[in-house]
């Protein structure tokens, strides 16, 4: 199984195009039939309040471990030919990607539930963290989108 | 003796990193209930990694650890 993961600053739809091209290459001598790919974009807005841009932050080692295992994990559990996920830190602007999620395997209904799978696990294990600015402040986004106004002690 | 402290996410607006100094033989509870505000404790879950690995509130520290404060993952 072919697993890519990465914590990255740019746009992590850059590293998709990479991971396709693997799996075309994957597909010409195995059952892989389909992929399915999950972009996370920021909101331009959140009930009704302007977003800014949100700003990721992560404990890279731990969180670069985190995604490896989820991707693997799950990529084991559906059967998987390939998996990848890429999620951004540092500033994102609205429209732009936060998270690629991508499986790859025999029918789409394996490749859809590893990718729900994933993402779900993503917003509560990976140690990475949401602050969101808007044009009413500051606020940390938790996984469950409870939003915490910033506050500085 | 002296532990090294970093704390991420909402938790970072409240701790400043750096080296903070404890007593001999004192744990991560102890870090925590020291240097967190009530008001912040009370409220998120705070998980802890000491050099790298998750640690319980029971783990004693040493001169010279690192140590990792993380409130409730975000990403996505």
């Amino acid at each position: 199984m072919i697993v890519r993961t990465a914590l990255v600053e740019g746009d992590p739809l850059n590293l998709l195009q990479g991971f396709l091209g693997e799996v075309s290459k994957l597909a010409v001598d195995s059952e892989t039939g389909g992929v399915e790919v999950f972009v996370g974009v920021v909101k331009g807005r959140v009930a009704g309040v302007r977003v800014e841009k949100l700003v990721y932050t992560a404990y890279g080692e731990v969180a670069s471990r985190v995604l490896e295992r989820i991707a693997r994990e799950e990529g084991e559990r559906f059967g998987l030919e390939a998996v990848a996920i890429f999620h951004r830190v540092g500033e994102v602007k609205p429209g732009e990607a936060t998270v690629v999620i991508a499986a790859a395997g025999r029918g789409r209904e394996e490749v859809n539930k590893a990718t729900r799978a994933m993402i779900d696990r993503v917003k509560k294990e990976a140690p990475i963290f949401k602050l969101e600015v808007r044009e009413d402040g500051e606020y940390w986004v938790l996984g469950d989108e409870t939003r915490v106004k910033r506050s500085r002690s | 003796m002296r532990v090294y402290i970093k704390a991420y996410g909402l938790l970072g607006d409240h701790v400043k990193e750096g080296f903070y100094e404890f007593r001999e033989g004192a744990t991560v509870k102890e870090v925590i209930e020291s240097i967190l505000p009530e008001s912040i404790r009370g409220r998120f879950s705070v998980s802890v990694f000491v050099n790298g690995e998750a640690a319980t509130g029971e783990r004693v520290l040493r001169e010279g650890d690192r140590v990792v404060l993380l409130p409730p993952s975000s990403g996505g």
